[in-house]
């Protein structure tokens, strides 16, 4: 049995040789910036760069599609309720007795466009780092708090080995219920509960199993003189690349364009606006 | 250091047992070490000994392994083998006797991580050993470990991993490995942190026969080439033939000592212990007609007692 971790989608492409630091801090910034935008041009720019990069990783649509699947429902039901129900100053028609505003049109559009452009940016980190580079990543940039006493190193330490541990424990699984089957267990009949309740033999031996195996990992660390954190050097050290700079310096460019749009535009640019002054 | 000269681990009058109170490091084992426990469990459920206290694993066993040699140690289930290897890198402290393994008593804390370092441990599930993502970045926990500066280590995981046949599977996965696979890359790992001894606790008894022969072959070539010292922990009689010394261990207590022939010439040790000869020396061994006048082990020897016999015979 063949698992795939994570989302990475593999390729070659400006994103993919980024160094996962980098990925992770425009994946903030991104996020940031989406939140922080109010009118259209600013939404303009920011799906644009959000687009662009995209290109830029070589990630087929369909990926994209994919990743917005999960949220569908989020979108529709904010999106009609703004479309519904958000006040504006310009009525644009009725339903029934009801005004529709254009402001509460563009608003639901907006919504839309916010709540995907978070989860794409996002997705985007996911589709092109594995997640042990994400790992090593964010042991990178949290390395800082261990002078507040957090155990980073303990903590990338159990990402890997969780992460090092589900093929082994999906194959695992994948023999117990065999075994089970093979002793007269059924598991597709019967109602959600039974079905769930049949589950019951198959994690049982999978917890011990793992209790096992820990118990032997550690004593195997510890042979191989595993003692913490504390001394240790490491093998694999993350390298900015030319790719990194390229990344970081389009982002400074957006960056500074939004919070410029941010100073100098304070009034709402909005659909209604358009609308009203090219009736 | 109160290193001799040729002794490189040195068991004196050693008695463990598990499930002692006073030894913590017993308690954090029990239960997860395999064959050796058996004893313990099998006294701590019978129900009429109960309230005894569990008898010893491993009792008054004195033994030396020198440096550079091929050591086998075999016993059947529970015969405190496994505890052997665990005392030898002070995975296990012995709650009477000494260990002193290369050069340093495995009781002083001080220099247990030079112990540890100096004797590296297979062990026999590949699968629960192997701790990083990719190969080559398991190969290097070991010296990332000890603190090797990165350059140096680069070097030593290269090295480990030619010498060990991994070399192609680098950024391999460790679950799309084979068992043989994934023991070659435990020993590489080993191997990285320059040991000086590498003890194999039952590594090829989750192995097909192909996985196992790899194995085998590469200890077989550390031990000649890099001389390294090996202590190897089985019970399949046929990998213990080209040992330079084989240790016979039975309910906690060394049997005999000595040359593989030796310990296939002693029918009854073998059918007191339910020991099986390995498929060579069984065929000659039933010849009962015949004296070959030694005690064949390999397929290859046999083949030349015959010829000798048989250029005796038309000359």
């Amino acid at each position: 049995m063949k698992v795939s971790l994570g989302r990475y989608v593999p390729a070659k492409s400006l994103f993919h040789l980024a160094d996962p630091r980098t990925k992770i801090i425009w994946t903030i910034v991104m996020m940031v910036f989406v939140l922080m935008c109010r009118n259209w041009i600013e939404y303009t720019i920011a799906g644009v760069f959000i687009v662009g990069c995209f290109i830029a990783s070589r990630i087929s649509f369909k990926f994209i599609l994919q990743s917005l699947r999960p949220i569908l429902v989020i979108l529709i039901i904010t999106s009609l309720f703004n479309f519904l129900f958000y006040h504006g100053a310009h009525v644009a028609f009725f339903i029934g007795s009801k005004p529709i505003y254009f402001e509460s049109i563009s608003m639901s559009i907006k919504t839309v466009l916010r709540v995907t452009m978070l989860v794409v940016s996002a997705s985007l980190l996911t589709y092109t780092s594995t997640p042990v580079a994400i790992t090593d990543g964010l042991e990178s940039l949290m390395r800082p708090l261990t002078v507040l006493h957090v155990p980073v190193h303990e903590i990338a330490l159990m990402m890997s080995i969780a992460l090092r541990f589900i093929p082994t424990f999906a194959d695992e699984t994948d023999k117990i219920i065999k075994a089970q089957a093979a002793r007269g267990a059924e598991f597709d009949s019967g109602n959600v509960f039974k079905k769930i309740k049949s589950y019951i033999p198959v994690l049982i031996p999978l917890f011990i199993a793992a209790f096992r195996s820990a118990e032997e990992m550690s004593t195997a660390m510890e042979a191989r003189c595993y003692r913490g954190g504390k001394g240790r050097t490491r093998y694999k050290v993350l390298k900015f690349s030319a790719s990194d700079v390229i990344i970081t310096v389009l982002t400074v460019i957006f960056f500074t364009s939004i919070i410029l749009l941010h100073i100098y535009i304070r009034k709402d640019i909005s659909v209604s606006h358009i609308f009203i002054n090219n009736f | 250091m109160k290193e001799n000269d040729k002794s490189f681990i040195i068991f004196d009058d050693v008695t463990f047992s598990y499930g002692d109170p006073e030894n913590n490091s017993s308690e954090e084992l029990d239960g997860t070490s395999g064959n050796s426990s058996g004893d313990s469990f099998a006294s701590t459920f019978d129900g009429s000994s109960y309230s005894e206290r569990p008898k010893e694993a491993v009792k008054n066993v004195s033994f030396t392994v020198d440096k550079g040699e091929f050591v086998a140690v075999i016993g059947s289930n529970g015969s405190g083998k496994s505890t052997v290897a665990k005392l030898m890198n002070g995975l296990l402290l012995p709650q009477s006797g000494t260990v002193i393994s290369a050069g340093y008593n495995t009781a002083n804390e001080d220099t247990i991580w030079e112990v540890r370092r100096l004797v590296g441990m297979v062990f026999q599930n590949p699968d629960n050993q192997i701790i990083s993502t990719s190969v080559e970045e398991d190969v290097a926990f070991g010296p990332e470990n000890i603190g090797v500066p990165r350059d140096d280590m680069i070097k030593r995981v290269d090295e480990a991993m030619k010498v060990c046949g991994v070399m192609d599977l680098r950024k391999c996965e460790p679950h799309l490995l084979s068992g043989g696979q994934k023991q070659r890359v435990s020993i590489a790992g080993i191997l990285a942190m320059r040991p000086s001894c590498i003890l194999l606790d039952e590594s090829t008894a989750m192995l097909d026969p192909k996985g196992r022969k790899s194995v085998l072959e590469t200890v077989k070539k550390l031990n000649k080439e890099e001389h390294i010292t090996i202590v190897l922990i089985t019970h399949h009689m046929d990998e213990i033939i080209e040992a330079d010394k084989v240790i016979v261990m039975d309910k906690g207590s060394v049997v005999k000592t000595g040359k593989p022939s030796e310990i296939f010439s002693d029918k009854k040790l073998l059918s007191d212990l339910s020991l099986e000869l390995p498929p060579a020396a069984s065929v000659f061994d039933s010849v009962d007609e015949f004296d070959f006048g030694e005690t064949v082990l390999s397929p290859s020897r046999g083949t030349e007692v015959l010829l000798n016999l048989y250029k005796r015979s038309i000359s």
